[in-house]
């Protein structure tokens, strides 16, 4: 197989489902950078293996393959620092891929809740997800104490997900 | 499962995806996942909507052309950047609040009668003191007298030697900030930095008190060096006995001669003494983790990919059309790669390499407590990049073990393009007094640093190691 046109094939696929890989990571390593190391250590995986993939196959459950073994590796390497463990983990990977067509119903009714809030909560979120500004960053952003930015994000979350529940539960009835 | 248990176990999960749980918090909540298929459906739909409110890089799959998608990476990437500066300043700003705090607080607290309480017995580089009324002195010399206040040892080179009425010493090298104060007590405050202490017999109603963002310590009589920075704080005590305590938690642990203890700001659950004879020879730095709170900017090899790609783009070495292929081919080679620490520029004064320096510093063993001791057989592997030939200078920080105080060591080298050096540790020397052929042999290294003043060289880092010559 042509080389060149083998590293146009795989960047397009890499690149296109890199979302989805990478969400699949944060369900067992919460942490964003620890995510990002586990795909890169992954995508070099899956380059070196790329002449076994059968090009009429989907590329997503193939990649999730080398992204499971991965976050062993990782999981592994990094037991004191506070991980799941590789069981927990495993079973969490499992339940996920069952999950996945009620996860994008949720994601649906998820940006509709997220339209009740208050624009004060909103930047609130932004400021901690989008922005990645530490909860003693937005302390000092927002003039309240560490405890009380913490608290904030903790409520809104539940409120989030208790108004997700509540649609989900709704359009199952 | 009851609402109660299931708000509990909510908070637990939401606790974990922010990434502050106890070692017990996260192994409890490990045996209910593994037990418990409700915990798992509660765990994934807390964890899909904190993924959902994340970055877009996390959230939507990609529908675009894949240079297209590289270029958006790239710009976000940029804008990330901006907001990073942005942040950083806000830091410093509030770093700068926090010591006119500090500094305020000694005077009225301790200062209200000056005095002077300790004498300058040995001084070199930029080192400013801030005492008496605000005044703020840089102009220091061996002999003067100072009242409490805060002195700062503000390049990489500066240090400072003070001596207490009661002979007492101590120390603070490259980057250090310290209040303090005597009024029958030495209370002292270590906001960042490395100090290095010799205290005489004190008073047992009125021990020594170090402070740090991380811990307390109670000092009646002893030889020690204290690492501090906003996070964490390492205590290593040479001789005699210090207790310390976390500030997180209160926990308490008493640390002997020849022992050394980290206290963390973060919720963990190990807070112990370690003897020095668990120590390490061998370190291999983790280029994103180590540089914390020091100085330079980690680039992961991804990220450091796209940067690469986007110059090539504007030197129009790639055409646009070019891009897929040639990060596909180029991601086929960063397999053993961790990204690589950018030097960043800095200010410094009385200093040999001139007034802008650009600089890569690493914490040594960031996350053990084992010490990572130097011997005869050290060498530094150093692999990084320099775009145009420069002079760089190589440091490293040690804490004595047997000698009186912590120092620093420093070895030069003129490199050109990619380099991978490897230096004895036999090459390192100190870095205050010409002509000290003092070698950090046997001593426990705890900071690297790379250096020029060459600020067209674009110095980068890609690997640094700690190991042992074969023979």
């Amino acid at each position: 197989m042509d080389t060149n046109t083998d590293h146009e094939r795989f960047t397009r696929l890499l690149i296109e489902h890199e979302p989805e890989l990478l969400r699949c990571i944060l369900v067992a390593v919460p942490n964003r950078s620890d995510a990002r190391d586990i795909l890169q250590e992954c995508s070099v995986s899956l380059w070196r293996k790329f002449s076994d993939f059968e090009p009429e196959s989907p590329f997503v459950p193939w990649a999730l393959g080398f992204v499971r073994m991965e976050i062993r590796r990782f999981l592994r390497k990094s037991a004191h620092r506070n991980q799941l463990t590789e069981r927990a983990a495993a079973l969490l990977l499992e339940d996920h891929k069952n999950l996945a067509g009620e996860l994008d119903h949720r994601e649906t009714h998820l940006k509709d809740c997220l339209d009740l809030l208050s624009e004060r909560q909103n930047e609130m979120l932004n400021g901690y997800y989008r922005m990645e500004y530490s909860v003693s960053d937005l302390s000092q952003r927002t003039g309240q104490t560490v405890d009380a930015v913490y608290k904030s994000l903790q409520r809104i979350r539940r409120s989030l997900h208790h108004c997700v529940e509540s649609r989900m539960r709704g359009a199952g009835s | 499962m009851k609402r109660q248990e299931n708000e509990l176990w909510q908070d637990l999960i939401q606790q974990h995806l922010d990434g502050i749980t106890s070692t017990e918090e996260v192994k409890q909540l490990s045996d209910q996942l593994e037990s418990c298929s409700e915990t798992r459906m509660l765990y994934l739909k807390l964890q899909h909507l904190h993924s959902t409110l994340m970055n877009d890089e996390f959230s939507e799959p990609s529908k675009t052309e894949p240079e297209n998608r590289i270029l958006k990476l790239i710009s976000d990437l940029e804008q990330s950047n901006h907001i990073l500066q942005r942040r950083r300043l806000l830091i410093s700003f509030a770093s700068i609040a926090a010591a006119v705090f500090v500094i305020l607080g000694s005077w009225l607290l301790w200062n209200s009668q000056p005095k002077r309480i300790v004498e300058i017995t040995s001084i070199q580089g930029d080192v400013q003191w801030t005492g008496d009324g605000g005044n703020v002195i840089e102009a220091l010399e061996n002999g003067r007298l100072l009242t409490g206040g805060t002195i700062e040892t503000r390049s990489v080179n500066s240090f400072v030697e003070l001596r207490f009425r009661d002979s007492s010493t101590l120390s603070i090298s490259g980057g250090a900030v310290l209040t303090l104060a005597d009024d029958g007590q030495k209370k002292l405050y270590l906001r960042s930095g490395i100090l290095s202490a010799e205290v005489k017999k004190q008073q047992e109603q009125y021990p020594m008190i170090v402070v740090t963002p991380a811990a307390r310590l109670e000092v009646l009589g002893t030889r020690f060096d204290v690492m501090a920075n906003p996070e964490r704080s390492k205590i290593s005590v040479r001789q005699g006995l210090v207790r310390a305590v976390r500030m997180s938690d209160g926990k308490s642990v008493n640390v002997a001669g020849g022992h050394s203890a980290i206290a963390s700001t973060e919720v963990e659950s190990d807070f112990l003494s370690r003897r020095a004879d668990q120590a390490v020879q061998e370190w291999t730095a983790n280029l994103e983790q180590d540089h914390k709170q020091g100085e330079g900017e980690f680039v992961s090899a991804m990220v450091a990919l796209r940067f690469e790609i986007r110059d090539a783009l504007q030197r129009g070495e790639v055409l646009r059309s070019q891009i897929p292929e040639v990060y596909g081919e180029r991601l086929a080679t960063i397999s053993e790669m961790q990204g690589v620490l950018k030097a960043q520029p800095k200010q410094i004064r009385h200093s040999q390499f001139g007034n802008v320096i650009q600089i890569a510093t690493l914490h040594v063993n960031r996350d053990q407590t084992n010490p990572v001791v130097l011997s005869e057989q050290s060498v530094f592997r150093v692999q990084g990049k320099v775009v145009s030939p420069a002079q760089i200078h190589v440091g490293i920080g040690a804490f004595g073990t047997t000698r009186a105080s912590a120092g620093r060591f420093l070895t030069s080298r003129n490199v050109n393009g990619k380099f991978d050096l490897e230096i004895p540790v036999e090459q390192f020397r100190p870095f205050r007094g010409r002509g000290d052929t003092t070698s950090p042999e046997g001593m426990e290294v705890f900071h690297w640093f790379c250096l020029t003043s060459d600020t067209n060289a674009e110095l980068e880092i890609s690997s640094v190691e700690l190991k042992t010559a074969t023979n």
